[in-house]
Protein backbone atom coordinates (compact mmCIF):
# COMPACT_ATOMS: atom_id res chain seq x y z
CA UNK A 1 0.00 0.00 0.00
CA UNK A 2 2.45 2.52 1.02
CA UNK A 3 4.76 1.74 -2.40
CA UNK A 4 1.71 2.20 -4.06
CA UNK A 5 1.36 5.91 -2.86
CA UNK A 6 4.90 6.69 -3.23
CA UNK A 7 4.48 5.61 -6.56
CA UNK A 8 1.16 7.68 -7.14
CA UNK A 9 3.52 10.88 -5.42
CA UNK A 10 6.48 10.27 -7.52
CA UNK A 11 4.13 10.41 -10.73
CA UNK A 12 2.15 13.69 -9.69
CA UNK A 13 5.23 15.70 -8.71
CA UNK A 14 7.15 14.47 -12.03
CA UNK A 15 4.02 15.85 -13.45
CA UNK A 16 4.12 18.89 -11.82
CA UNK A 17 8.05 19.62 -12.04
CA UNK A 18 7.47 18.74 -16.01
CA UNK A 19 4.76 21.40 -16.64
CA UNK A 20 6.28 24.46 -14.37
CA UNK A 21 9.71 23.69 -16.56
CA UNK A 22 7.29 23.54 -19.71
CA UNK A 23 5.71 27.04 -18.42
CA UNK A 24 9.13 28.71 -17.59
CA UNK A 25 10.52 27.88 -21.11
CA UNK A 26 7.28 29.19 -22.39
CA UNK A 27 6.67 32.43 -20.45
CA UNK A 28 10.72 33.02 -21.10
CA UNK A 29 10.07 33.10 -24.56
CA UNK A 30 7.10 34.84 -25.01
CA UNK A 31 8.94 37.71 -22.65
CA UNK A 32 12.09 37.36 -25.34
CA UNK A 33 9.69 37.88 -28.46
CA UNK A 34 8.06 40.86 -26.28
CA UNK A 35 11.30 42.59 -26.07
CA UNK A 36 12.18 41.70 -29.76
CA UNK A 37 9.54 43.48 -31.16
CA UNK A 38 9.68 46.31 -28.37
CA UNK A 39 13.42 46.94 -29.94
CA UNK A 40 12.31 46.68 -33.14
CA UNK A 41 9.68 49.04 -32.61
CA UNK A 42 11.33 51.67 -30.77
CA UNK A 43 14.85 51.39 -33.14
CA UNK A 44 12.71 52.20 -36.60
CA UNK A 45 10.87 55.07 -34.40
CA UNK A 46 14.18 56.64 -33.66
CA UNK A 47 16.52 55.70 -35.99
CA UNK A 48 16.12 55.78 -39.75
CA UNK A 49 18.99 54.78 -41.86
CA UNK A 50 21.03 57.74 -43.61
CA UNK A 51 21.28 56.75 -47.31
CA UNK A 52 23.84 58.61 -49.76
CA UNK A 53 22.55 59.30 -53.21
CA UNK A 54 23.68 60.98 -56.16
CA UNK A 55 20.96 62.76 -57.60
CA UNK A 56 21.75 64.28 -61.44
CA UNK A 57 20.25 67.10 -62.05
CA UNK A 58 20.35 70.16 -64.97
CA UNK A 59 20.32 73.62 -64.59
CA UNK A 60 17.88 74.89 -67.17
CA UNK A 61 19.16 78.65 -67.63
CA UNK A 62 16.34 81.51 -68.29
CA UNK A 63 18.81 84.06 -69.11
CA UNK A 64 22.47 83.62 -67.00
CA UNK A 65 23.91 80.35 -65.75
CA UNK A 66 25.24 80.89 -61.80
CA UNK A 67 28.88 79.54 -61.23
CA UNK A 68 29.90 76.40 -59.03
CA UNK A 69 30.11 78.39 -55.73
CA UNK A 70 26.82 80.43 -56.11
CA UNK A 71 24.82 77.40 -57.52
CA UNK A 72 26.49 75.40 -53.97
CA UNK A 73 25.66 78.13 -51.79
CA UNK A 74 21.80 78.68 -53.45
CA UNK A 75 21.14 74.87 -53.10
CA UNK A 76 22.22 74.98 -49.62
CA UNK A 77 20.46 78.04 -48.48
CA UNK A 78 16.87 76.67 -50.09
CA UNK A 79 17.27 73.18 -48.39
CA UNK A 80 17.95 75.47 -45.09
CA UNK A 81 14.84 77.22 -46.38
CA UNK A 82 12.94 74.56 -46.65
CA UNK A 83 13.51 71.98 -44.22
CA UNK A 84 14.41 74.41 -41.45
CA UNK A 85 18.23 74.32 -39.78
CA UNK A 86 17.82 70.77 -37.93
CA UNK A 87 16.67 69.19 -41.26
CA UNK A 88 19.81 71.14 -43.51
CA UNK A 89 21.87 69.68 -40.78
CA UNK A 90 20.54 65.78 -41.30
CA UNK A 91 21.68 65.81 -45.01
CA UNK A 92 24.86 66.83 -45.90
CA UNK A 93 24.73 68.35 -49.20
CA UNK A 94 27.20 68.91 -51.34
CA UNK A 95 27.61 69.75 -55.20
CA UNK A 96 29.95 67.21 -56.42
CA UNK A 97 29.93 68.26 -60.00
CA UNK A 98 28.15 71.42 -62.06
CA UNK A 99 29.46 72.46 -65.09
CA UNK A 100 28.15 76.14 -66.27
CA UNK A 101 28.35 75.14 -70.05
CA UNK A 102 25.84 72.00 -70.29
CA UNK A 103 24.32 72.85 -66.70
CA UNK A 104 25.07 69.53 -65.84
CA UNK A 105 25.04 68.72 -62.71
CA UNK A 106 25.84 66.02 -59.48
CA UNK A 107 24.60 66.64 -56.23
CA UNK A 108 25.35 64.24 -52.97
CA UNK A 109 22.76 64.04 -50.24
CA UNK A 110 23.03 61.69 -47.24
CA UNK A 111 19.49 61.55 -45.76
CA UNK A 112 16.89 59.04 -44.40
CA UNK A 113 14.28 60.94 -46.84
CA UNK A 114 16.11 62.47 -50.26
CA UNK A 115 12.41 63.44 -51.70
CA UNK A 116 11.79 66.47 -49.77
CA UNK A 117 15.41 67.52 -50.32
CA UNK A 118 15.28 67.32 -54.01
CA UNK A 119 11.68 68.59 -54.09
CA UNK A 120 13.08 72.19 -52.36
CA UNK A 121 16.51 72.25 -54.44
CA UNK A 122 13.44 72.36 -57.91
CA UNK A 123 12.16 75.40 -55.73
CA UNK A 124 14.94 77.43 -56.57
CA UNK A 125 14.25 80.18 -59.37
CA UNK A 126 16.40 82.60 -58.58
CA UNK A 127 20.51 82.00 -57.45
CA UNK A 128 23.40 84.86 -57.59
CA UNK A 129 20.57 87.17 -59.45
CA UNK A 130 20.24 84.49 -62.13
CA UNK A 131 17.05 82.99 -63.15
CA UNK A 132 17.09 79.43 -63.25
CA UNK A 133 15.33 76.01 -63.35
CA UNK A 134 16.28 72.93 -61.54
CA UNK A 135 15.41 70.03 -63.27
CA UNK A 136 16.37 66.41 -62.15
CA UNK A 137 17.20 64.08 -63.82
CA UNK A 138 18.02 60.75 -62.06
CA UNK A 139 19.01 59.20 -58.33
CA UNK A 140 21.76 56.83 -58.34
CA UNK A 141 23.38 55.11 -55.38
CA UNK A 142 27.34 55.72 -56.63
CA UNK A 143 29.32 58.53 -57.70
CA UNK A 144 30.34 55.62 -60.99
CA UNK A 145 26.95 55.44 -61.86
CA UNK A 146 26.25 59.19 -61.45
CA UNK A 147 29.38 60.27 -63.53
CA UNK A 148 27.88 57.81 -66.23
CA UNK A 149 24.46 59.01 -66.43
CA UNK A 150 26.67 62.85 -67.11
CA UNK A 151 28.26 61.37 -69.57
CA UNK A 152 24.97 60.32 -71.58
CA UNK A 153 22.54 63.91 -70.53
CA UNK A 154 25.68 65.47 -71.76
CA UNK A 155 25.98 64.07 -74.71
CA UNK A 156 21.93 64.16 -75.46
CA UNK A 157 21.99 67.56 -74.69
CA UNK A 158 25.25 69.13 -76.24
CA UNK B 1 -1.08 75.52 -67.87
CA UNK B 2 0.75 78.40 -69.66
CA UNK B 3 -0.80 81.73 -70.74
CA UNK B 4 0.46 83.81 -74.03
CA UNK B 5 3.78 85.53 -72.22
CA UNK B 6 6.23 84.98 -74.72
CA UNK B 7 4.70 81.61 -76.37
CA UNK B 8 8.18 80.58 -78.58
CA UNK B 9 9.97 80.98 -75.32
CA UNK B 10 7.89 79.52 -72.61
CA UNK B 11 7.51 76.00 -75.68
CA UNK B 12 11.50 76.00 -75.82
CA UNK B 13 12.19 75.36 -72.45
CA UNK B 14 9.18 72.86 -72.00
CA UNK B 15 10.74 71.05 -74.93
CA UNK B 16 14.30 71.63 -72.64
CA UNK B 17 12.89 70.03 -69.56
CA UNK B 18 11.70 66.82 -71.28
CA UNK B 19 7.61 67.60 -71.93
CA UNK B 20 6.04 66.00 -74.89
CA UNK B 21 2.85 67.80 -74.34
CA UNK B 22 1.46 71.01 -72.48
CA UNK B 23 -1.80 72.86 -72.51
CA UNK B 24 -1.60 76.53 -72.75
CA UNK B 25 -3.93 78.69 -72.49
CA UNK B 26 -4.55 81.73 -75.50
CA UNK B 27 -3.86 79.02 -78.44
CA UNK B 28 -6.34 77.88 -81.12
CA UNK B 29 -6.68 74.11 -81.88
CA UNK B 30 -4.59 71.04 -81.18
CA UNK B 31 -1.03 71.63 -82.94
CA UNK B 32 2.40 70.24 -82.48
CA UNK B 33 5.22 72.99 -82.30
CA UNK B 34 8.58 72.36 -81.99
CA UNK B 35 7.75 68.51 -81.21
CA UNK B 36 5.65 69.28 -78.18
CA UNK B 37 2.09 68.32 -78.53
CA UNK B 38 0.42 71.77 -77.64
CA UNK B 39 -3.40 71.07 -76.14
CA UNK B 40 -5.68 74.60 -76.25
CA UNK B 41 -6.99 74.95 -72.65
CA UNK B 42 -9.05 77.32 -70.86
CA UNK B 43 -10.20 77.97 -67.25
CA UNK B 44 -13.71 79.25 -66.49
CA UNK B 45 -14.66 81.20 -63.17
CA UNK B 46 -18.09 81.72 -64.01
CA UNK B 47 -19.89 78.25 -65.01
CA UNK B 48 -22.90 80.54 -65.95
CA UNK B 49 -20.98 82.46 -68.84
CA UNK B 50 -19.43 79.06 -69.97
CA UNK B 51 -20.35 77.82 -73.35
CA UNK B 52 -19.62 74.14 -73.82
CA UNK B 53 -16.72 73.62 -76.41
CA UNK B 54 -14.94 70.77 -77.66
CA UNK B 55 -12.40 72.58 -79.09
CA UNK B 56 -10.47 74.02 -75.73
CA UNK B 57 -9.72 71.46 -72.80
CA UNK B 58 -12.14 73.20 -70.13
CA UNK B 59 -10.87 73.48 -66.39
CA UNK B 60 -13.48 75.32 -63.95
CA UNK B 61 -12.05 76.78 -60.83
CA UNK B 62 -14.67 77.11 -58.48
CA UNK B 63 -14.12 80.66 -56.55
CA UNK B 64 -17.46 79.78 -53.62
CA UNK B 65 -18.40 76.08 -51.99
CA UNK B 66 -21.78 76.56 -54.04
CA UNK B 67 -20.29 76.85 -56.96
CA UNK B 68 -17.43 74.58 -56.61
CA UNK B 69 -20.66 72.03 -55.42
CA UNK B 70 -22.39 72.02 -58.86
CA UNK B 71 -19.40 71.80 -60.50
CA UNK B 72 -19.83 67.86 -60.67
CA UNK B 73 -23.18 68.59 -63.05
CA UNK B 74 -21.24 70.84 -65.58
CA UNK B 75 -20.80 69.84 -68.62
CA UNK B 76 -17.89 69.29 -71.01
CA UNK B 77 -15.89 70.59 -68.23
CA UNK B 78 -12.44 68.46 -67.74
CA UNK B 79 -11.08 69.26 -64.67
CA UNK B 80 -11.99 71.05 -61.20
CA UNK B 81 -9.10 73.31 -60.58
CA UNK B 82 -7.79 74.14 -57.57
CA UNK B 83 -5.23 76.78 -56.34
CA UNK B 84 -4.09 78.40 -53.23
CA UNK B 85 -7.09 80.59 -53.21
CA UNK B 86 -9.83 78.24 -53.20
CA UNK B 87 -8.28 75.18 -51.99
CA UNK B 88 -10.14 75.47 -48.79
CA UNK B 89 -13.19 74.46 -50.95
CA UNK B 90 -11.57 70.86 -51.37
CA UNK B 91 -13.27 68.64 -48.43
CA UNK B 92 -15.31 65.63 -47.76
CA UNK B 93 -18.50 67.16 -49.17
CA UNK B 94 -16.54 68.50 -52.86
CA UNK B 95 -14.91 64.98 -53.43
CA UNK B 96 -18.27 63.20 -53.17
CA UNK B 97 -20.05 65.56 -55.38
CA UNK B 98 -17.35 64.92 -57.68
CA UNK B 99 -17.40 61.50 -57.39
CA UNK B 100 -20.96 61.63 -59.40
CA UNK B 101 -19.50 63.17 -62.28
CA UNK B 102 -16.29 62.47 -64.64
CA UNK B 103 -14.23 65.83 -64.23
CA UNK B 104 -10.85 64.81 -62.70
CA UNK B 105 -9.01 67.26 -59.33
CA UNK B 106 -6.79 69.42 -61.23
CA UNK B 107 -4.20 70.79 -58.84
CA UNK B 108 -1.73 73.87 -59.25
CA UNK B 109 2.27 73.85 -58.10
CA UNK B 110 1.90 77.26 -58.62
CA UNK B 111 1.78 78.25 -54.71
CA UNK B 112 4.62 76.26 -53.62
CA UNK B 113 7.09 78.47 -54.97
CA UNK B 114 5.90 80.93 -52.51
CA UNK B 115 7.32 80.21 -49.41
CA UNK B 116 4.93 81.88 -47.00
CA UNK B 117 2.20 80.10 -48.63
CA UNK B 118 3.43 76.61 -48.65
CA UNK B 119 2.89 74.96 -45.42
CA UNK B 120 -0.43 75.59 -45.60
CA UNK B 121 -1.11 74.37 -49.05
CA UNK B 122 1.06 71.54 -48.88
CA UNK B 123 -0.71 70.34 -45.98
CA UNK B 124 -4.54 71.41 -48.07
CA UNK B 125 -3.31 69.67 -51.44
CA UNK B 126 -2.15 66.50 -49.26
CA UNK B 127 -5.35 66.15 -47.61
CA UNK B 128 -7.52 66.95 -50.68
CA UNK B 129 -5.05 64.44 -52.66
CA UNK B 130 -5.59 61.87 -49.93
CA UNK B 131 -9.98 62.18 -50.00
CA UNK B 132 -9.84 62.12 -53.53
CA UNK B 133 -7.62 58.94 -53.85
CA UNK B 134 -9.85 57.63 -51.57
CA UNK B 135 -12.64 58.11 -54.23
CA UNK B 136 -11.12 56.84 -57.26
CA UNK B 137 -11.02 60.15 -58.67
CA UNK B 138 -8.63 61.18 -61.54
CA UNK B 139 -5.54 63.62 -59.99
CA UNK B 140 -3.73 65.68 -62.50
CA UNK B 141 -0.77 68.42 -61.62
CA UNK B 142 0.15 71.52 -63.33
CA UNK B 143 2.39 74.43 -62.97
CA UNK B 144 -0.04 77.00 -63.84
CA UNK B 145 2.75 79.00 -64.84
CA UNK B 146 2.44 82.59 -65.50
CA UNK B 147 6.20 83.35 -66.38
CA UNK B 148 8.94 81.36 -67.37
CA UNK B 149 10.44 81.16 -63.62
CA UNK B 150 7.14 79.26 -62.59
CA UNK B 151 7.82 76.30 -64.39
CA UNK B 152 8.12 73.08 -63.04
CA UNK B 153 10.42 69.86 -64.66
CA UNK B 154 9.08 66.94 -64.80
CA UNK B 155 10.99 64.88 -62.10
CA UNK B 156 10.19 67.95 -59.03
CA UNK B 157 7.08 66.71 -59.67
CA UNK B 158 7.85 62.95 -59.13
CA UNK B 159 9.52 63.97 -56.59
CA UNK B 160 6.61 65.60 -55.18
CA UNK B 161 4.72 62.88 -55.69
CA UNK B 162 6.91 60.66 -54.07
CA UNK B 163 7.06 62.61 -50.74
CA UNK B 164 3.40 63.20 -50.72
CA UNK B 165 2.84 59.68 -51.25
CA UNK B 166 1.27 59.91 -54.72
CA UNK B 167 3.80 58.87 -57.31
CA UNK B 168 1.33 58.22 -59.93
CA UNK B 169 -0.14 62.04 -60.11
CA UNK B 170 1.87 62.26 -63.66
CA UNK B 171 -0.15 59.26 -65.83
CA UNK B 172 -3.16 60.63 -65.09
CA UNK B 173 -2.95 63.25 -67.74
CA UNK B 174 -3.12 60.69 -70.30
CA UNK B 175 -6.27 59.59 -69.19
CA UNK B 176 -7.69 63.20 -68.79
CA UNK B 177 -6.88 63.80 -72.49
CA UNK B 178 -8.36 60.59 -73.76
CA UNK B 179 -11.45 61.48 -72.69
CA UNK B 180 -11.37 64.48 -73.77
CA UNK B 181 -10.49 63.73 -77.17
CA UNK B 182 -10.42 59.89 -77.67
CA UNK B 183 -8.44 60.25 -80.96
CA UNK B 184 -5.80 62.14 -80.01
CA UNK B 185 -2.20 60.71 -80.85
CA UNK B 186 -0.24 60.23 -77.43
Amino acid sequence: METWLAFIAAIISLIISTTSIYMVVRLKGEISRKKGIEVGISSKSVYRERIKRYVVFRVVRIDDSPSFEELESCLKETVKESLGLLGFSETSIKLVRYKVESGIGILRIVSNNIYPIIFSISRLRRCGGKRIVISPLKITGTVKGAYKKVTIYESKYR
Amino acid sequence: MINNLGKEKLISIYRTLGYKAIGMVGVEGVKIVENILVIPRIVINDIKKFKPSESYLVAYKPSKKEYARRAGKVKRVSTILFDGSNIELCDDEQVEVMKRGSAALELLLRPLLDSNALPKYLFMMRKCLELAHREGIDIVISSGARSLEELWPPGTIWALGSMIGFRDMASNWVEVLRRWRPGLHL
